[in-house]
């Protein structure tokens, strides 16, 4: 029984490639992927992005991201294969903890938003309908009270 | 006393609450840089906590998310240069 595990493995590929070079490179990498006892859950690009910073004299990169469900050997042997390609510019493979599916990514997006506009809204929001029950609450305790006075 | 005014302000939580706890976020993404680029002042260091008010455990998650950014260069080392 071997243990299978969620990876994600993030590439940074030259952007000089044309786009057959670039698609027979991604497959040489799903190929690293499913040789070395793997199996791809989902494939995302960004595609062609500017580096923050200068790498191997490029600033430009295309990224491409894998999620993947690899034994525990996996990880080295695909690390190992992704260091040695000339056309790789810069890699990553961490564990994630479930597969993410990019919709649902887009989701966390949305509720990760933590800007200060947007806080107190959605805290008035949840609070509002608690706020109005309290109060109903309230009003018709003051009415039986007064009911029960004027009785 | 306006002096000893400016200065307690400069050090005073902007939120006194963690922000991820309030919003429930269980996971930081290191693509999803709307969220990390308000951890990284105008220098691209990331904010203490005294200044963001985040809790320990999401200040921690927000850091390894930023060096990983920082390592696929979706954000920069320094001068928060990031585009």
């Amino acid at each position: 029984m071997i243990k299978l595990r969620n990876y994600e493995i993030a590439v940074i590929i030259k952007s000089e490639l044309n786009d057959e070079q670039r698609s027979s490179l991604k497959d040489v990498i799903q190929d690293w992927v499913v040789s070395s006892g793997g199996e791809v859950v989902l494939l995302d690009e960004i595609g062609k992005r500017k580096l923050a910073y200068p790498i191997e004299k490029q600033r430009e990169g295309y990224y491409v991201f894998w999620y993947v469900k690899m034994s525990t050997a996996g990880p080295a042997e695909v690390e190992r294969q992704l260091s040695i390609h000339e056309d790789i510019l810069r890699y990553m493979i961490i564990r994630s903890e479930s597969p993410v599916s990019v919709s649902s990514s887009q989701e966390n997006d949305s509720d990760t938003d933590v800007s200060e506009s947007d806080s107190p809204e959605d805290s008035d929001s949840s609070d509002q309908p608690d706020i109005e029950k309290i109060v109903d609450e309230l009003m018709e305790k003051e009415e039986k009270e007064e009911m029960e006075g004027s009785k | 006393m306006a002096y000893y005014k400016r200065r307690n302000q400069s050090f005073r939580k902007k939120n006194v609450v963690c922000q991820f706890c309030v919003n429930k976020v269980y996971n930081i993404d290191y693509k999803n840089l709307e969220v990390l680029v308000r951890q990284i002042g105008p220098d691209g260091k990331i904010n203490p906590r005294r200044r963001t008010g985040t809790c320990a455990r999401h200040q921690r998650m927000v850091a390894v998310a930023i060096k990983r950014a920082r390592h696929m260069a979706m954000l920069a080392f320094d001068r928060g240069t990031w585009l």
